[in-house]
Order: C-alpha cells, then sequence, then structure tokens
C-alpha cells in the first residue's frame, strides 16, 4: 500500500516542488521509497510500502512506449491470472509487479479493465499522447483518492493534507461536508468537509483532459428482488459462501512478498479469517489484537481462546483512556475529518504494534456486518418492521427485549424506551427506515451549532443519501436497502476510512479484507435476505459455513460492537491540557462552527462527571465538538502542518521529460 | 419465498428455527422471537393470538397458521 499524488497544468508545467512537498506530507503512507515523473502537463508522485516485487516495482512505472505512466496505490489480488490473460494478448512485462499489469490491462481494456480487477486500489494513470489524467478507486472505497481543480488543472492524492501542500488551494470546512457528518457520521463521497476538495466515489472512474472532468461508475452494489434470488437452498449458499471466503483469504495472505500477519478481535469475523488462513496455508501466522484496561470493552479472553486454537503467535495491546486522549490529536489529523468516536484511536495503536513488530500487511474481517449483515442497526430495523405491522400490539412490543435483555428485567423502564427509539418514524414505506433512528440521534448534535453555521449548513443543501438509491430498490429486501445505505454512508466513509485505511496507513500498515472481495460481495448481494439476517440471528449464513472452524463460545456469543471509552478519555484526572486550549470561547468561535456557550456547557458537564456514564448523545457531542476543533486548527487556522512533513530520501524513480533528465 | 410457501421450503425454516431454539428463553418471548422470523422470511402477518409458545413451538400449529394465509394472505 502506498501513497499517490500528482498534479495536472494546462497552464505552466507542473511545479516539481509541489509535488515533492505533497509527497512529503503523505510519506508515512510509503516509507520504503519513493519517485515521481514530471512532462510537460502533468506530474505524479509516489511513496511507496513495498509489498509485491519490492526489488522492482518501483513507481511511477510506465509501458514500454513510455506513452502512459501510473501511480498506483493499493493491490489487485488478480494480477496473476490478469498477467496471464494478457500474455496471450501479446502483451509482455520487465517486472513481476502488479503495477504493471494494471497498466497493461488499461491499454488493453480501457475503463473495462476496473471491473476486472478484484482488490482494493486507488491509481492515477496519465497518458502523455492523449494528455489524459485517469483516476479509479476500489468498488467500496477501501483505498482513498482525493482531488481538487485548481485554476489551470487539477491536483489529486491519497490524502487531503497533500492538497493543502499548494498554497492556492482554499483550507475552509465545508458546511455540506459537516451536515452530513452529524447525520451520517461520515461524508458521503464525492463530497469531504473541506471545500473544493472532492474525493473519487468508490467503484468510479474519472478522466480529466482539455474537456474537463467527467466521472462514471463502472460498478455499484446491486440486489435482487425479494423472492428472486438465484438459489434459495441455505446449505448450497453456505458452501459457495465458504468456497469464495477461502479463496479471499488466501488470496489476501499469499498475494505477498512480504509476511502478511491478520487481527483478532475476539469476534466472529477476523476469528473466522484468521482460522481460514491457518487451515488453509503452511506458512506461520501471527496475529494482533487489541485490549482495553477496561473490562466493559475488553475481548481479551475470547482472543486467546482462537490464539491457541490456531497456535499462532500472538501480540496484543492495552489500551486505557489516557492512552486514547494522547493519540487523539494524530488520529484525527490522520483521519482528516471530525469523528464521532474514539474507537479510531485505539486502532491506531494497534497498528503501531503491528509496525513495532515487524509486519506491513494484516488480514482483518472488516466488512463482514455490511456484507453478510452483521449490525444491531439491521436487527432492530427487523424489529420496528415486525412492530409497524401493528404498532399497538401488547406482545410485538416485547421484541425489543430480543435485542437488549436488560428490557426484560426492567419492566417498569422498558416500554417507554422502546417506544422513543423503535416506535419514531415508524413508516414501512421509508426507502431509509432502518436508519433514521441513528440519524436522528446523531442529528442531535447539530443543537450545538452556531446560527451561522446552521445557516450555512441550510443554504448547502447537502444531497441526501436516500434520494441517490437506485430506482428498483423499492422491489429489494428491506434489509437489501439497509445495506446499501450502510455500504454508502458509515462503511466507506467511517469504518474503512477513519477507523480502518487512515489508522493503519499512519504506521505505514496495509489491511487486506476478504469479505471485501469482488466475488464475496457478489455472492452475499445475491443471498436471500433471510440467509444472512435469520429473523434475529446475524451473519446467520456466515455461522453456518464455518461452525467447524470456529468454538461454539465464539460462534454462539452476542456480538459485541467494537467500542472504546468515549468522554471518559478526555475527561478524567489526567485530562490533556490541549482539550482545554482547543474547546476555549476564543477557539470555538474562531472555527466558527459551534456555539461557544453551549460548548462552554457540555464541557462543564463533562469535566464535573469526569466523562463517566454519559449518555450516547453528550458522548457524541463531546466527541464531535473535540475532534471538529482539531480538524479545524490542524487544517484550516494553521499555515505549518501540525504532522511533521517527512524529508524524502533519494527517489527511487526521478524522471523529468520536460528537461528530459531521467533516473530509475 | 413470499407467496409460495412451499411445504420443503417451510420444513427448512422449521428446521433452522429449531437449531435455534433456546431453550432458556422465556416461552412467551421466544414466541416472539418466531413470529418476527416468520413474518419475514414468509411475508405473513400473525394475529396477537397466534403470537404465542402454544402456537409457534408447535410445527404442527405452525404449518396450520400459514395454510390459512395461503390464498388468503392478510
Amino acid at each position: 500500500m502506498c501513497g499517490i499524488c500528482g498534479i495536472v497544468s494546462t497552464e505552466a508545467p507542473p511545479d516539481l516542488g509541489l509535488l515533492r512537498r505533497m509527497m512529503g506530507r503523505i510519506g508515512h503512507r510509503g516509507p520504503d521509497g519513493n519517485g515521481w515523473f514530471r512532462d510537460r502537463y502533468a506530474a505524479l508522485g509516489h511513496n511507496r510500502l513495498a509489498i509485491i516485487d519490492p526489488e522492482c516495482g518501483a513507481q511511477p512505472m510506465c509501458t514500454e512506449d513510455e506513452n502512459l505512466w501510473i501511480s498506483f496505490n493499493g493491490e489487485v489480488f488478480n494480477y496473476v491470472e490478469l498477467g496471464e490473460e494478457l500474455r496471450q494478448r501479446g502483451h509482455t512485462f520487465r517486472t513481476a509487479s502488479d503495477t504493471e499489469v494494471i497498466v497493461h490491462a488499461w491499454q488493453e481494456w480501457g475503463e473495462g479493465c476496473f471491473s476486472r480487477f478484484n482488490g482494493q486500489w486507488a491509481l492515477a494513470i496519465w497518458d502523455r499522447r492523449e494528455q489524459r489524467l485517469v483516476l479509479s478507486r476500489d468498488r467500496l472505497g477501501v483505498r482513498p483518492l482525493y482531488f481538487t481543480r485548481t485554476a489551470g488543472g487539477l491536483l489529486f492524492a491519497s490524502e487531503v493534507k497533500a492538497l493543502f501542500a499548494d498554497p492556492s488551494v482554499d483550507r475552509s470546512l465545508d458546511p455540506g461536508g459537516l451536515d452530513q457528518t452529524f447525520t451520517y457520521w461520515s461524508t458521503v463521497a464525492p463530497r469531504t468537509v473541506f471545500r473544493g476538495v472532492e474525493q473519487l466515489e468508490p467503484g468510479h472512474y474519472a478522466v480529466f483532459d482539455r474537456n474537463g472532468l467527467r466521472t462514471a461508475a463502472y460498478w455499484s452494489v446491486e440486489f435482487p428482488e425479494r423472492g428472486r434470488e438465484p438459489v434459495q437452498d441455505v446449505g448450497a449458499n453456505a458452501e459457495a459462501l465458504r468456497e469464495r471466503l477461502v479463496e479471499a483469504a488466501r488470496l489476501r495472505f499469499l498475494r505477498s512478498d512480504v509476511p502478511v500477519g491478520a487481527y483478532l478481535s475476539g469476534g466472529l469475523d477476523s476469528s473466522i479469517t484468521a482460522a481460514v488462513i491457518a487451515r488453509y496455508t503452511d506458512a506461520p501466522l501471527h496475529t494482533f489484537s487489541l485490549r482495553f484496561s477496561d473490562a466493559e470493552f475488553d475481548e481479551g479472553g475470547y482472543q486467546k481462546q482462537m490464539s491457541a486454537l490456531l497456535g499462532t503467535e500472538h501480540q496484543d495491546v492495552v489500551v486505557g483512556p489516557s492512552d486514547v486522549a494522547d493519540v487523539f490529536p494524530d488520529v484525527v489529523r490522520h483521519a482528516e475529518t471530525p469523528i464521532l468516536r474514539a474507537a479510531p484511536a485505539p486502532m491506531f495503536l494497534l497498528s503501531k504494534l503491528v509496525r513495532e513488530n515487524g509486519y506491513k500487511v494484516v488480514v482483518t474481517g472488516e466488512g463482514a456486518d455490511e456484507v453478510l449483515a452483521g449490525y444491531d442497526i439491521f436487527r432492530e430495523a427487523a424489529v420496528r418492521r415486525f412492530w409497524a405491522r401493528d404498532p399497538g400490539s401488547a406482545k410485538r412490543v416485547r421484541a425489543a427485549e430480543l435485542l437488549y435483555p436488560w428490557m426484560a428485567r426492567s419492566p417498569g423502564r422498558a416500554p417507554a424506551f422502546a417506544r422513543s427509539f423503535f416506535g419514531r418514524n415508524l413508516d414501512p414505506d421509508d426507502p431509509a427506515m432502518s436508519h433514521r433512528p441513528r440519524w436522528d440521534s446523531t442529528g442531535v448534535i447539530k443543537a450545538l451549532l452556531s446560527a451561522d453555521m446552521r445557516a450555512e449548513m441550510a443554504r448547502a443543501d447537502a444531497p441526501d443519501v436516500v434520494s441517490a438509491m437506485p430506482s428498483d430498490a423499492q422491489d429489494w429486501d428491506p434489509l437489501s436497502r439497509g445495506q446499501w445505505l450502510e455500504m454508502k454512508t458509515l462503511l466507506a466513509g467511517y469504518i474503512l476510512a477513519s477507523q480502518g485505511e487512515r489508522m493503519m496507513m499512519a504506521h505505514g500498515v496495509e489491511g487486506r479484507f476478504p469479505f471485501l472481495d469482488r466475488d464475496v460481495v457478489e455472492l452475499a448481494s445475491t443471498l436471500p435476505a433471510r440467509h444472512k439476517l435469520f429473523g434475529l440471528e446475524e451473519k446467520y449464513l456466515l455461522k453456518k459455513a464455518f461452525a467447524d472452524l470456529v468454538p461454539a463460545e465464539i460462534l454462539r456469543r452476542p456480538k459485541q460492537p467494537y467500542r472504546a471509552p468515549d468522554a471518559a478519555s478526555f475527561f478524567g484526572a489526567d485530562r490533556p491540557d490541549w482539550v482545554e486550549e482547543l474547546t476555549s470561547e476564543r477557539a470555538v468561535e474562531a472555527a466558527g462552527v459551534f456555539d461557544p456557550a453551549l460548548v462552554s456547557g457540555l464541557m462543564a458537564k463533562c469535566a464535573r462527571t469526569g466523562g463517566e456514564n454519559m449518555g450516547n448523545t453528550d458522548n457524541m457531542r463531546a466527541l464531535a465538538v473535540l475532534s471538529t476543533q482539531i480538524t479545524h486548527e490542524s487544517f484550516v487556522r494553521t499555515n505549518d502542518w501540525t504532522v511533521a512533513e517527512q524529508a524524502l530520501p533519494e527517489a527511487e524513480v526521478a524522471i523529468d521529460l520536460l528537461n528530459e533528465n531521467r533516473s530509475v | 419465498m413470499n407467496g409460495d410457501h412451499a411445504p420443503d421450503r417451510l420444513d427448512e425454516l422449521l428446521r433452522q428455527l429449531d437449531e435455534l431454539r433456546d431453550p432458556d428463553l422465556d416461552p412467551e418471548l421466544e414466541a416472539v422471537r418466531t413470529a418476527v422470523l416468520l413474518e419475514d422470511s414468509l411475508d405473513i402477518t400473525l394475529t396477537d393470538d397466534e403470537i404465542s409458545p402454544d402456537v409457534l413451538s408447535d410445527p404442527a400449529a405452525v404449518r396450520q397458521v400459514v395454510a390459512s394465509r395461503d390464498g388468503g394472505r392478510t
């Protein structure tokens, strides 16, 4: 995994100094080497995390005729098979690198190549003859790709901070992007929280040439009409799922020239990926886990059990509240967006552990909850649909107790809570019925906004994600509509980004996700909904398919959502100084997002309680304020980037066709 | 499966349901859990009287309820 960046300029030749500064800002993504290319109209930069063909895979790379140049971040796991197909069509290769296969695939199939790729990527190809830049991003948005339009062209990069290396790029927060973040937990591509900065949508490619910028989709997740799923037999589907997941995990473990480790959370998904690797490959497995000093969040017992069963070499890091607070500013600087939970911070510390142990690739269980229906939001939606069939029924209201056992023990509190949470917006015809409770409860953050920001958000009128839902979605199973919304919002914008890729790449670690394999996702989307969520049993088919590989205790344990202490991390006895500085009246007013008096009231409450025993709303508000203030401080207010720009070592590739200088 | 409550499909559903039955769960709640699954899988709506352990823990009674919906589903 790497960092990519570039400049296209129709006016003056691209500024090499700017390109090097951009590369320096994302140096953490590729500590193993770097390279650049420039001609009259374009410059490409590359920071390399060397994983495949470390000796010969330096980038940017070109075709034999030096017409097509590529800067590539990611993996196309089926590059061996694609390379073979291309050889049969007459292509020859100078390296064993996947990157060379990709540029030849573009040469052979044009934009049709992207649907052939099975992997996780963000790439840029410069066609010198056509003076055309092509950008592309993987199906679900594992790898990031941002761009901004400039007076004479376009800048693009793996991270926004590289775009801000150009002082002419606007550095202000986008009210529409903030509105989406304070509703969906993240922006929805192509939007970002920065004005004028866009991200390429997952499953899309873009072309920039003398006719301007055009984007198009090469893939989108689709579901069959409810009842018309191709295979109804649960046994046959379990077998097919197992076959595809085993192959996906094997590909991700074996297609690497450096050792690959695995995360082990103690939950079902990472247990399955680790177990598959242990069962179906010969290589020794090293596993890594995150533990919490607070027993409420810790899953150490299950991690140890699974690690012992698989005989892995195991390492863990124990995280306490002050650890979260210590790294939180860095976490936000890497996430480049406000985050409403502290949960990314421990993931930042986990990837640090991986790197310190000499690993730079890990396989994880991300994506299973979205693709195979593991989240509580899907179970809650099933309960709400059940209740909506007869809201007056005394029996139906009890379904909420199946989700939250405490209700059964609190008959006095249960009905009121159930009505307030499950009974609100109970419209079965609403395509977003599954997500309204989450969006409503997140939206309370907006009560803290300043009057100006409120007005700007209203003017920005950020598009509602529901309006982008395909027209045939009305015929999908309601679970499929919920999965679609989850993939468009939380998966791409938060799970894979703020809590995923960014936290791994902060320490130069590449994550690989078997559950997001092309063939797994395509099978999963054709399954009958009841094979994924069987009544209220989440990931039913997955459990059935791998019952022999995972101990019953892990297979049957209720899903424990991954969480970390939120406000409690920042307002204990050892509260860091930056909390007070960044939430002072002056700082809040300068950022202009929140109302200083309301923030002051919230902070006083946090200080009074030490952040302990606060409700979901206040926890989210506190995190929203802290992370938004850090975002503003790091990207908008200051001109100096607060994470040190890395000094780059000598470039492995340095091709300046503007002056006809070259060294490789 | 909607509108097509083929006996073999229903048998499969009941078999799967049986595997997941939780002997420690309050029987009334177990009936609610079964009702959620049947309604979602078969696209039928049960009455409150039918959402009861007497009906939903008995495969024959479940078959009867489902059969009553075929051809005249609520």
